[in-house]
């Protein structure tokens, strides 16, 4: 299958200086992540079919591309939800065959689709049960700082919270977590244009020094969050390179996102 | 019907209730966390009542049967934590994911654990020594009640305040309660929750066994199939709270008991099992996912 | 949604669901093991070892059919479990509604056996109609608890017998009045037996014809992912109970022949435990192939039947009393037999020549 716009993607670092908007100058330091040749199937559908990439350090990159390429699934067999076939090293080592658990604890960190809060537990108990890492209770104070929201309804069910604070309790839980990698899957999907707003911008708080691969169809809220792209197409990376690069070419969002760029944020 | 009649059919039927909290509450709990139906779960039962039998009638070294009962509640127990250890371990974990294969594994396991213990003390009903103070009636609010009846219920209510303390006070506790809500979000936290589907097995089985010591006493004497036909109850009491709601568990045991006692004295034997069928029907129909059980998710 | 639609819906499900493995020698096989098994009672020939008496003894015959009966039913179980994927955990109410169901029939309202055969077979599929559809409100576990607790249901009303018509535990012996005499005493075994075969033969077709007509196809779908067939315009609510309904009507035509090869009906028949027995069966011969439920149906009854005398005849004394006494109860052996299956060769016994290598056709 042949990329089809665009520069080819082969496997390009993410990091290359050529992505400029903010890169280290000289030497691209070595990347967090380094996925070859990742296949997953569902069923009988083949959902990927063989992806590469690598993210840098310290900058977000956003997963784009249109319903149904396999975003969340990349996510899912990153984390070793899916079963998938191929390679994936976290800071040069494999993690491939390591159970969902033992992957977090070498520092992958999900805040999932849907948000996926403990509804039946407390916001405290949602808290608590991320509370494992020995930085957690320094990171406690930083989440409640970032959302006083989840100090003051600590006694509250999860299940109870609005979407907008249920997003904000799966990021904080997330950040109690001192991961080397945050992998967030539409944390604007379903909420409300003025909670968008408030969640980019703790969003922006949260992630500053952090690294993070974020799904997002939102592509005002992806251009607001990320500094690279990596756009899949039919199970393939058919891009990467920096967000701007990308938004620049009207041509090739639109073929490869199925939206122009104006339709991005704002019209349904 | 006498305040007498009335008060003993409610102390014996929260007795019975107990005794199916017990089975019932780890079934619920195994179900919720792993989607795991334990048709070896009456097996945990059996053993307890067995080991009952044993303790009582041939630990001669221990003499009083006060303290023999004692020993025979941590034995029990402890064989049942045990064979829920091993169970788990041995035969259910290779599984997972694939509910008809583990259905049929523990089904085979509890087929051949009732032939099991019924080739080793033949199938008769085996009965045994009990303290002199069961044999006792004492005076409740002027009705008497034997107190066989009121251990049965205060036992099972200890061990329901000890249960929901550990689910809610405790680590692992927490872990099991995010864990029947979304297993694999648990995972994505870096939690290894297979360490939770061995614990809940193990507690499982000991509540399970503890039931089985206390239904020896309860219904005075042990055979080899008799947890397998209170597993059925169980199942019922299960559907009927909600399945991974320990609370509902324990309402649903106290209407099961209660339901089953009562028609069955009023109405004849056989006509309250036949309601607590009913009931099933009924909650399937206006509920299905039970009474404090969640939706399906 | 018009009628085109719902055409292309239905080609569209039936080319999604691949026709079901169909080797050529099969019928071809089971047809000469069936004319074997025919002329049987002709057959003075002994078995050493593995039956006491000549083939053609009353003894002998009595044993097969027993597994015979066993054969069929375990076949409508298939139905449900292999071909469906539905876990019911309440067969044994069909069967047990067969039985009962004949023999009331005869002795209360003084019918004959086959109309009482009959009507009893209708009842059966009437009341697997109505609790079917709560059954089948849930999937899954919570389906395998459902099914149970209704035949429990039955269990407890049969033993408990509110009404004095069942007998209790003590069960209801045969109105053998209104059997037709070739059907009763132990020199017509043979025409019993013969029933037996005819039972389980047809059983064989009429499944046969079943999984392999559309509505077999859906069912094998429904096994595979149930809300692939929604999505394909089918309301698997109808072929599951469909699926429940003749699986029923199939045991229950079990139940009336068993009872004239017990000559009697005990509450054993509508217990948990019976259908624990079906779901051994036909795991032990392997899930999904009708064969396969058959040959564990033969296989268990011939051993619950067989293992007794063997334990009786000494096999086991040499060994420690601990061993023994397990070793004498057939359902330890099948038990133990059924888990080490279940877990190394999930495919049963129907499998066996596949991992043996002995059958090229494999799938």
């Amino acid at each position: 299958m042949n990329v089809r716009q665009g520069r080819p993607a082969g496997g390009a670092a993410v990091s290359s200086p050529a992505a400029g908007n903010g890169a280290g100058p000289g030497e691209a330091p070595p990347p967090i992540l380094e996925v070859d040749g990742l296949h997953v199937h569902r069923g009988e559908a083949h959902i990927l079919h063989g992806l590469d990439f690598h993210i840098a350090p310290n900058r977000v990159t956003a997963l784009l591309g249109r319903n149904g390429v396999g975003k969340t699934t990349t996510l899912l067999a990153l984390l070793g939800l899916l079963p998938s076939s191929g390679e994936i090293r976290l800071e040069g080592e494999s993690v491939t065959s390591l159970s969902t658990h033992r992957r977090v604890q070498r520092g992958l960190a999900y805040v999932p689709e849907d948000r996926e809060v403990f509804s039946q537990l407390t916001v405290a108990e949602n808290l608590r049960l991320a509370m494992q890492w020995p930085e957690s209770a320094d990171r406690l104070a930083t989440v409640h700082e970032l959302f006083p929201e989840l100090e003051r309804r600590s006694a509250q069910k999860a299940g109870s919270l609005s979407g907008g604070q249920q997003q904000m309790l799966a990021l904080g839980r997330t950040l109690l977590h001192p991961a080397k990698l945050l992998l967030i899957d539409e944390p604007t999907k379903g909420l409300a244009p003025i909670v968008i707003t408030e969640v980019v911008a703790a969003l922006q708080q949260a992630t500053a020094d952090s690294t993070v691969l974020l799904v997002e169809q939102n592509l005002r809220v992806a251009e607001a969050l990320a500094t690279d792209a990596i756009v899949l197409d039919e199970g393939r990376v058919a891009w990467s390179g920096a967000m701007a690069d990308l938004l620049a070419d009207e041509e090739l969002t639109r073929s490869m996102l199925g939206v122009g760029r104006r339709a991005g944020g704002q019209e349904t | 019907m006498t305040f007498q009649t009335f008060a003993l059919l409610l102390v014996t039927g929260l007795g019975l209730s107990g005794v199916y909290f017990l089975i019932a509450s780890g079934l619920s709990l195994i179900f919720g966390l792993m989607d795991v139906l334990n048709l070896a779960h009456g097996l945990f039962f059996t053993a307890g009542s067995y080991a009952t039998w044993w303790v009582m009638s041939s630990l001669e070294v221990v003499g009083p049967l006060g303290l023999r009962f004692a020993i025979a509640v941590v034995a029990g127990g402890g064989l049942g934590l045990a064979m829920g250890y091993v169970v788990e371990r041995v035969f259910v974990r290779r599984f997972y994911g694939d509910h008809v294969t583990q259905i049929l594994i523990t089904l085979g396991l509890s087929l051949a654990g009732v032939a099991l213990v019924g080739g080793w003390f033949t199938y008769d009903p085996r009965t045994f020594p009990l303290p002199e103070a069961f044999g006792n009636v004492v005076m409740v609010a002027g009705a008497r009640i034997p107190v066989t009846r009121l251990l049965t219920l205060g036992l099972s209510l200890v061990l329901l305040v000890a249960l929901l303390a550990f689910l809610r006070r405790t680590r692992h506790g927490l872990v099991i309660r995010a864990g029947v809500e979304n297993r694999s979000m648990v995972q994505a936290m870096g939690i290894d929750v297979q360490k939770s589907f061995t614990l809940v097995f193990a507690i499982g089985g000991m509540l399970a066994a503890i039931g089985g010591v206390l239904g020896a006493v309860f219904f005075a004497g042990v055979t080899p199939e008799f947890g397998l036909n209170i597993l059925i109850f169980a199942f019922i009491v299960v559907v009927i709270g909600g399945l991974g709601s320990v609370e509902g568990t324990a309402l649903a045991s106290v209407l099961v008991g209660l339901t089953q006692q009562f028609v069955n004295y009023l109405a004849g034997a056989g006509i309250g099992d036949l309601t607590v069928v009913a009931l099933l029907a009924g909650t399937l129909l206006i509920r299905p996912q039970g009474l404090l059980g969640e939706a399906v998710r | 949604m018009s009628v085109t639609t719902t055409d292309h819906l239905d080609t569209a499900t039936t080319e999604a669901i691949p026709p079901p493995r169909r080797s050529r020698t099969t019928p071809v096989v089971l047809g000469v093991v069936g004319l074997i098994l025919a002329v049987l009672p002709f057959l003075d020939a002994t078995i050493p070892g593995v039956f006491t008496g000549p083939m053609s003894s009353p003894g002998t015959l009595q044993i097969l059919a027993v597994g015979l009966v066993f054969a069929g039913v375990a076949m409508s179980y298939d139905l449900l479990l292999g071909y469906t994927g539905l876990l019911s955990l309440g067969h044994a109410l069909y069967f047990a509604l067969g039985l009962y169901g004949t023999n009331l029939l005869m002795r209360v309202f003084g019918l004959s056996y086959v109309p009482a055969f009959a009507l009893a077979v209708v009842i059966a599929l009437a009341v697997a109609v109505v609790l079917g559809s709560v059954a089948l409100r849930v999937r899954g576990v919570a389906f395998a608890m459902v099914t149970l607790a209704f035949a429990e249901a039955f269990h407890v009303l049969v033993e408990a017998d509110p009404l004095s018509v069942s007998g209790g535990e003590e069960g209801l012996p045969l109105a053998s009045a209104q059997v037709p005499d070739l059907l009763s005493g132990v020199i017509n075994t043979r025409w019993v037996y013969w029933l037996a075969l005819a039972f389980a033969a047809l059983t064989f077709v009429v499944c046969r014809l079943a999984v392999s007509s559309r509505a077999g196809r859906v069912w094998q779908a429904i096994r595979e992912n149930e809300d692939r067939v929604e999505l394909l315009g089918l309301i698997p609510f109808q072929f599951k109970l469909l699926s429940f309904g003749l699986s029923a009507g199939l045991a229950a035509s079990g139940g009336a022949v068993y009872l004239l090869l017990v000559r009697g009906a005990t509450p054993f028949s509508a217990s948990a435990v019976f259908t624990l027995n079906l779901i051994v069966m036909v795991v032990l011969g392997g899930l999904g192939r009708l064969w396969g439920a058959a040959l564990g149906g033969l296989v268990f009854g011939y051993l619950q039947l067989r293992l007794p005398g063997l334990a009786r005849s000494g096999v086991f004394e040499p060994l420690p009393a601990w061993l023994e006494g397990p070793l004498t109860e057939p359902l330890f052996i099948l038990g133990v037999l059924f888990v080490v299956l279940v877990m190394f060769a999930p495919g049963g016994l129907a499998s066996l020549p596949e991992r043996l290598g002995l059958r090229r056709d494999k799938a």
